[in-house]
């Protein structure tokens, strides 16, 4: 018999009878909004079903959604693929440029969008004035076209490289490198031996990767909404953002039109569930792998640092020159640069209320995603064969497919209304914010608390501490790096959290992006810059708690 | 004797108490004041009396949020007259720019009950007119009110015109040489291929007016021609000025006179009023359900007053006659209201988006 089955880790913390309860709350928060929303949809005999087809473009619409999923999946598993294996490759020295594809995601997207904007506008953007100044490139305009279809899938795809580069690297890491090293004894090419047994052995994990990429590139919502209605670019998140902030406001429709996605999202997360199988699959250490010794090469740090130029940095740079310029005119004058707009939107009530609303909810939000995330990951370690485990795994899980902007729409019609109205008060951010974070905080614990094992809660259990005790003194303070890890993401996710934010914020609750937003639709480009900047400064603090998180993690794991 | 059996759960609640607070201090302020202010102004004639207790009431109640489609010049200058009257009320303003998002936020703060507009200004008759009709508005009172009985401007003493916005075309002058004077300019085949910005109707239904208006008073054809020319589909004046501003575009036909606060900035770009010009009215009213009913009547009264007007109108015209703004009321046509409906916006827009290859 385990010392699970004798002292299980959730005795004290969740009995039977509590542990539903708990699933059943928790079922009610994430799932009660979507299902409202989805039972509004068939309302008066399937009328939004048939207003959605009805409207002007509307399978256009859908095609575009499609294709931007594709085109954006296909450009992140090449790049996430090809990045993460030459980060492998990466010199003693440069290791450190490993981390650089992964900061697309915590630049917050509608600051790094905005980037793109003054990098790429057909005329004046400054990477198309480089662009033309080459050999070859001719006209006033171009090459590139940042409100185009084609460019609007190329920044998704950038964003979204992240994510697959996360979980090939992850796979790249754990993998046995034996039968890659068989192949190349054997006589076959670097490059054969990638194509023909790095790439297989990675499949599961370029599969996980391929179709959470999948998922959030049909569930884009910032790049075609900033970029997109220029060239008059819809999908559906768009579509849906159209539909509750249009005369008429109709949820219903949007709830229609966000059908698609939010069947796509749960089935996503019935096939990811069932691809994972046993948690221990999460354990990705074993001593029988053997690492890769491929060989180091400074043209594997060039392409890290060139991607991280192109990606990061230029975006980044961009916003920060048009933050300094007393207007965006695509040219640099350096004697001209000044920090009136910081200054401007620093002392504007509203970009102040919105920082603060932002932060507020934030840390309110983290304090409240850690403890229900932590009882998640309580039940499903208790036994995940058991159905209460199954049913508060999926359910958990459900933000990772389903679109944050049909969790906006959903909650913003859902808490707008009785019995429990939140619209118009920060708790709707908050709400929104846990709900969308608990997978990453959920995932960060499960992983830690399976990392941990038994044996230290067996043995303060024989000890003869009581459960309670034994979490408080011995689970908690072992997981402490994981618990501050998993509160520095969540707080740099919920800080600059868009998509949401945008639907179910009203003109009190403003929060950074949205005003973000606002500034850019509605007000001049440098002062969007600079809250852009701010935002990034904001986001930066928060990474630098998350590093300190985890050099801490360390300490206490050795 | 009871012994707490988690003493370490007690270490929890300083900080959580903290955060509570924390977010307590962004919760708004609701006042008792509003009902006693909403029920005095069901009264036909308002007394000084009763004028002199509706402003205490609104400096009771220490704020009133303004919904405006005003650009930020105007917001400021009226954000100072307002300021001067009555230092004790603070003036929030937020910028919601299509009648459509006015309407989504007015309808959730009246559902949810939440904090949020106490007047709105919005370029859409039909929105006010709706709400009007389901007596969703509250009575406007107040000294500065007399000057407007009998002006159209004034509607059942419950919306009225705050003030007509000027438009016109733009260009920027590193691209553009000569002045432009007409929409026809803009067929100059130098503005061929993505350098005219022009504005989306499917943005507000008052836009498809403009549309038409521009179709009334242009040859025919000429909405043909202009797609030939490629123009760029903006959704608003905001994107439109940064576009030509920043060089993306060289002319814009859709502008308005709060270019000319970019110029003085510095930015290489004029502006002139088309002749003839249209004009958007700004709609104004204050919600029965706003949170500051008092301060509401007193943000309206100082709009409503000639300085008021003045600060709103420095980049078109004033309603209220006699009063200096960019230009009189004499030189724009209005918008026509029934040309600014949703209907006719759903008739027009699939038209226009054929003629332009959307």
């Amino acid at each position: 018999m385990t010392h699970r089955a004798v002292l299980p880790f959730t005795v004290g913390l969740f009995g039977r009878t509590r542990r539903w309860v708990f699933v059943a709350v928790l079922g009610l928060v994430v799932l009660g909004p979507l299902a409202r929303l989805a039972v509004l949809s068939f309302e008066d005999r399937g009328a939004a079903y048939r207003t959605a087809l009805r409207t002007d473009g509307s399978s256009h619409v859908l095609v575009t959604t499609v294709a931007l999923a594709v085109g954006s999946l296909v450009i992140a598993m090449t790049l996430g693929t090809g990045l993460a294996f030459v980060s492998t490759r990466l010199s003693r020295r440069l290791h450190w440029l490993a981390v650089v594809p992964v900061m697309p995601i915590v630049i917050p997207s509608v600051a790094s969008v905005t980037g793109w904007v003054f990098l790429y506008s057909p005329r004046t953007g400054y990477g198309n004035q480089l662009l033309r100044a080459l050999p070859g490139i001719d006209g006033d305009t171009g090459p590139v076209d940042v409100f185009s279809v084609t460019w609007i899938i190329v920044v998704t795809g950038v964003g979204l490289t992240s994510f697959v580069y996360v979980f090939a690297r992850t796979g790249l890491e754990g993998m046995n490198h034996e039968l890659v090293e068989a192949a190349r004894v054997s006589g076959a090419s670097e490059r054969r031996s990638f194509f023909d047994v790095t790439l297989p052995l990675l499949r599961p994990a370029l599969l996980f990767g391929g179709g959470i990429a999948f998922i959030l590139g049909l569930g884009q919502f910032t790049p075609p909404l900033l970029l997109g209605s220029r060239d008059n670019v819809r999908v559906l998140t768009t579509e849906m953002f159209r539909w509750t902030s249009s005369v008429p406001v109709d949820f219903g429709v949007a709830a229609a039109i966000g059908s698609p996605l939010l069947v796509a999202g749960l089935l996503a997360v019935v096939v990811q569930r069932r691809l994972l199988g046993a948690q221990e699959r999460y354990v990705t250490h074993s001593g029988r792998v053997v690492r890769a010794d491929g060989r180091r090469s400074w043209l594997a740090g060039a392409c890290v640092a060139l991607y991280g130029l192109i990606t990061v940095a230029m975006p980044l740079g961009a916003l920060a020159v048009v933050a300094l310029s007393p207007y965006y005119s695509g040219d640099v004058d350096l004697g001209e640069l000044t920090l009136d707009n910081f200054s401007e939107v620093w002392n504007d009530p509203l970009t102040r209320g919105a920082i603060e609303t932002s932060l507020r909810s934030s840390i309110l939000g983290v304090a409240l995603v850690l403890p229900v995330a932590y009882g998640v990951a309580s039940v499903i370690h208790s036994g995940p064969e058991r159905t209460a485990a199954r049913v508060a795994d999926f359910v958990a899980n459900v933000p990772i497919g389903v679109p944050a902007a049909v969790f906006g729409a959903a909650m913003a019609f859902f808490y707008s209304r009785g019995p429990l109205v939140l619209y118009g008060t920060d708790w709707i951010l908050v709400v929104a914010y846990v709900t969308i974070m608990l997978p990453f905080a959920t995932r960060t614990l499960l992983t830690a608390r399976i990392g941990l094992g038994d044996h230290y809660s067996a043995a303060s259990r024989t000890s003869g501490a009581g459960p309670i005790r034994t979490q408080l003194q011995i689970v908690l303070p072992l997981m402490r790096g994981a618990i501050s890890a998993a509160a520095g993401l969540t707080f740099v996710l919920m800080s600059h959290e868009f998509a949401a934010s945008l639907l179910v914020r009203s003109r009190r609750t403003e929060v950074m992006g949205t005003r973000l937003y606002d500034l850019f639709e509605g007000s001049s480009y440098p002062e969007a810059a600079a809250m852009a900047a701010i935002m990034v400064v904001i986001t930066a603090a928060g990474l630098g708690f998350m590093t300190m998180a985890g050099s801490s993690r360390r300490r206490v794991i050795s | 004797m009871y012994a707490p059996r988690f003493p370490r759960l007690r270490l929890l609640a300083g900080p959580l108490a903290a955060i509570l607070v924390l977010f307590a201090c962004g919760d708004d302020d609701v006042t008792d004041e509003a009902s006693s202010a909403t029920s005095s102004t069901e009264s036909e004639e308002t007394t000084t009396g009763d004028w002199d207790a509706i402003v205490a009431a609104a400096e009771e109640e220490g704020t009133v949020t303004l919904y405006t489609v005003h650009l930020e010049p105007q917001q400021e200058a009226l954000r100072e007259v307002f300021e001067e009257q009555y230092p004790n009320i603070d003036l929030e303003i937020a910028r919601v720019i299509t009648p459509a998002e006015m309407k989504s936020a007015l309808d959730s703060e009246e559902a949810s009950g939440a904090a949020g507009a106490d007047v709105a200004i919005v370029a859409d008759a039909g929105l006010a007119a709706e709400y009007a009709e389901s007596d969703k508005l509250l009575e406007i009172v107040g000294p500065n009110r007399a000057a407007w009985d009998g002006l159209d401007a004034l509607v059942d003493n419950r919306y009225f015109v705050a003030n007509y916005t000027v438009n016109g075309v733009a260009w920027n002058t590193n691209h553009v040489d000569e002045p432009l004077s007409s929409y026809e300019d803009l067929l100059d085949p130098a503005f061929a291929g993505g350098k005219i910005a022009i504005v989306d109707p499917a943005t507000a239904p008052v836009l498809t007016d403009y549309w038409a208006f521009v179709e009334d008073n242009t040859p025919e054809g000429f909405l043909e021609d202009l797609a030939a020319q490629d123009p760029v589909v903006y959704p608003s004046t905001a994107p439109i000025f940064q576009a030509l501003i920043s060089g993306e575009v060289a002319v814009a036909m859709y502008s308005t006179p709060d270019i000319l606060t970019e110029k003085e900035d510095g930015a290489p770009v004029d502006f002139a009023v088309t002749s003839p010009t249209w004009g958007p009215p700004f709609m104004t009213f204050a919600p029965a359900w706003s949170e500051h009913p008092s301060a509401a009547l007193v943000l309206i009264d100082v709009l409503m007053s000639e300085a008021g007007q003045q600060a709103i109108a420095s980049n078109g015209s004033p309603a209220l006659p006699g009063v200096e703004g960019f230009t009189t009321i004499d030189n724009v046509t209005p918008a026509d209201p029934s040309r600014s409906t949703p209907e006719h916006s759903e008739e027009y827009v699939p038209r226009w988006n054929q003629i332009f290859g959307r």
